[in-house]
């Protein structure tokens, strides 16, 4: 039987099914791995005081800030992303969710640019110093989903380093990764949706990100469609209704998924990377000319909470 | 000890705040950096999981450079070449010192009955020296590095965290100034889901990280996770327990260990009110958390966060009508924020509720001002020694099953 083990963290669920011989050993390094989680939550939540995030947007506008190298990297791959997808994916985005009252009631400088403080070109990463600076007061890093990718990442690596190999991690059911197969199967199989005909993904050392525009209708802006954000016209997107992403990391999964929901196109992300998208409630499509890591058949799926099927 | 929080006339200042002209300058425990007045070079002896907390706050510290660390375990000297950036490693605390003799401070994160040989060794290097906490695994070894800390003519702080915490230091500065009025009982928990088993390939690694479930060696739940929860309580009311006992049992994990996943504890004062304090490796439901009731109100701690809950009885301040306040249930907390009034006067009252850095933060920054600003340590070794004895005594009325006596000369530091 694998083992399962969860905690709460980034308001969300992580959940690592391990598969190996010992369980007390597999346990003191699923919890390990647990432990990563919820230190990357301290580091990463753009709600608590204490976090490296809420430090930087602080120190915003002063001298860089030396970072811990998972923070550094992470940012790394945000500034890429926000790169290569022109911008649909901007890990800057704290200023527009304060003024679109998704955050706490603090208010924005009337006369501040809104498009200075979400410009990418203001975090400025320097590798030699591992330090970050925002250049402008007012500007705040907020990672969203990209956040539990890391996490789940860093995860991962403690398992490897401990020697399990078999597993599976998911965080909130909407990004997961895989590492070896389980006994006796080619891949993890994970079910995009509910329905019975929901495409799935086949994972083998490589992560799922699903991002959809109405999977949080609660916290929507009024006459908004998605808790997902357009940065370039400051609300919520209308682009797709989802899209999956399977990438070698989970970080990179979640960045690409997102930004795929917020508006970039279908040939913005690297090769290599395996691309599904939903432009309409009952329909997916493949992405052209990309690694196919899927299987489809007609559905209906509207919402896409993962179901993992490990065994 | 400087106390910010301690005077007075909150009313007062804070009505002045708020119609007054409003400075824009920030309370000390939200400044972005720490401001200490001289540069300091640190080692670290220690990197396993407390020696990487520590290696993540100092990076906040702009004069603070990390110049070595030393570790027995290679996988850890290994993961912490990573984090260190700049810093170098070594298998001994002896090795590092003769490396980097200039070293200012040492920051002591070692397994707790590990303690005594690094505290005793920087002393006698004329290092200052921050030990984690508890002091150490017996009162023999708490006693010798009093002894050592107190000879040295150095800084020696235990890392007791709540005396240098801003939330522990406002709400103490109620409790002593009578807001709750005659304390009743005090109680307090820690709980949390964890095997606490680290993962090791072999016998030999195995013992030597599984420190916390070895019985030989370990104060179990009382020291690792009591003891500062009885330094923050034995601060706040001054006095300390004259008898405890203890039961527990392994309960949640069943996996051939000898040491107990869940406890209970009462401790009993002289006036006879109590403390009553649980642990569980088995559920985290409302985690770590003190609670102190009065005639008049209840404070309650949770690190980060406290709450004062008055009683209808008990008299209005005039700078509640600002408070800010938080349901629990049947009962209203006003949430308890360090520096409030000056917050408040800049109309970021909210800014302050839950502190901006982890609690390990606020010790450092305490230890290396007391280095740099002669300032007064907030936990010196005999303070240490007292809370450790506590846990100690608890620990020993757990495995004896026997309630244990404490007396003056139990808490001496000879």
């Amino acid at each position: 039987m694998p083992l399962r083990l969860a905690c709460q963290a980034m308001g969300t669920r992580f959940e690592l099914v391990l598969a190996g011989q010992r369980e007390d050993q597999l346990r003191a390094v699923g919890e390990l791995a647990l432990e990563e989680i919820q230190i990357a939550h301290g580091r990463w939540n753009a709600f608590a005081n204490d976090s490296v995030l809420s430090h930087l947007a602080r120190c915003a506008g002063g001298p860089p800030v030396e970072l811990d190298p998972e923070t550094f990297d992470l940012l790394q791959t945000c500034v890429r992303v926000a790169k290569q997808s022109r911008g649909f994916f901007n890990p800057l985005l704290g200023p527009l969710l304060h003024k679109l009252g998704l955050r706490d009631e603090t208010k924005l400088d009337p006369a501040e640019d809104l498009g200075t403080l979400l410009d990418v070109k203001g975090l400025v990463l320097d590798p030699k110093g591992h330090s970050a600076q925002l250049t402008r007061p007012g500007m705040q890093l907020d990672l969203g989903a990209i956040a539990k990718g890391a996490a789940l990442d860093l995860a991962a690596r403690v398992l490897v380093d401990e020697g399990v190999t078999c597993a599976l991690l998911h965080g909130g059911t909407s990004t997961a990764l895989a590492l070896d197969p389980p006994p006796g199967k080619d891949a993890w199989q994970v079910v995009i949706g509910p329905e019975k005909n929901a495409p799935r993904a086949h994972l083998v050392h490589s992560a799922l990100s699903v991002s959809a525009a109405n999977s949080r209708r609660g916290s929507l802006p009024r006459g908004d469609h998605s808790h997902i954000l357009d940065p370039h016209r400051s609300r919520g997107t209308r682009h797709l209704q989802a899209a999956a992403v399977v990438a070698p990391s989970a970080a990179t999964a979640d960045a690409w998924s997102t930004a795929l929901v917020a508006g970039c196109l279908p040939s913005d992300p690297p090769q290599g990377l395996g691309l599904l998208t939903q432009p309409t409630s009952d329909s997916w499509l493949l992405a052209p000319g990309r690694p196919n890591f899927f299987h489809i058949e007609p559905c209906t799926t509207t919402t896409p909470p993962l179901t993992a099927a490990p065994f | 000890m400087h106390d910010n929080h301690s005077s007075p006339d909150r009313r007062t200042v804070l009505m002045a705040g708020a119609g007054g002209a409003a400075t824009q300058i920030l309370p000390d425990f939200l400044a972005a950096r720490p401001h200490l007045g001289a540069d300091l070079r640190v080692g670290l002896v220690g990197v396993g999981r407390q020696g990487r907390a520590i290696l993540a706050e100092l990076g906040k510290f702009d004069e603070v450079t990390l110049v070595a660390y030393c570790d027995t375990d290679e996988r850890r000297l290994g993961s912490a070449a990573r984090r260190a950036k700049g810093a170098k490693g070594y298998a001994t605390q002896d090795a590092m010192l003769a490396a980097h003799p200039d070293l200012d401070a040492l920051l002591i994160a070692t397994p707790t009955h590990l303690h005594r040989a690094p505290c005793e060794g920087g002393l006698a290097a004329a290092k200052h020296i921050y030990c984690e906490s508890p002091l150490a695994h017996s009162i023999e070894d708490c006693r010798a590095i009093t002894a050592a800390a107190a000879t040295a003519g150095k800084v020696f702080q235990t890392g007791y965290q709540g005396r240098a915490n801003p939330v522990y230091k406002l709400a103490r500065s109620f409790v002593r100034s009578g807001a709750i009025r005659d304390v009743l009982s005090m109680s307090a928990q820690s709980n949390q889901k964890n095997s606490w088993r680290t993962p090791a390939s072999d016998p030999v690694r195995d013992k030597a990280l599984n420190w916390r479930l070895d019985p030989e060696v370990t104060l179990g739940l009382a020291g690792e996770l009591g003891a500062q929860q009885f330094d923050v309580l034995h601060w706040f009311t001054g006095k300390y327990p004259v008898r405890v006992e203890a039961s527990g049992g392994i309960l949640a994990w069943r996996d051939g260990r000898e040491v107990a996943d869940t406890v209970q504890a009462r401790l009993t004062y002289k006036d006879g009110s109590q403390l009553s304090w649980n642990a569980t490796l088995g559920n985290t439901y409302n985690g770590t958390q003190e609670l102190l009731m009065g005639t008049m109100g209840t404070v309650r701690l949770a690190w980060s966060h406290g709450w004062l809950f008055k009683e209808s009885d008990a008299p209005t301040q005039g700078w509640e009508v600002y408070a800010n306040r938080q349901q629990f249930h049947n009962d209203e907390g006003i949430t308890l924020i360090a520096d409030a009034t000056k917050l408040a006067s800049q109309g970021k009252l909210k800014k302050g509720i839950g502190l901006p850095h982890p609690g390990l933060y606020y010790g450092l920054e305490t230890f290396f001002q007391s280095i740099t600003q002669d300032k007064d340590v907030v936990c010196s070794a005999e303070e240490g020694l007292r809370a450790t004895a506590i846990a100690i005594k608890v620990q020993t009325a757990l495995t004896t099953g026997q309630a244990q006596d404490i007396s003056e000369a139990d808490l001496a530091s000879k």
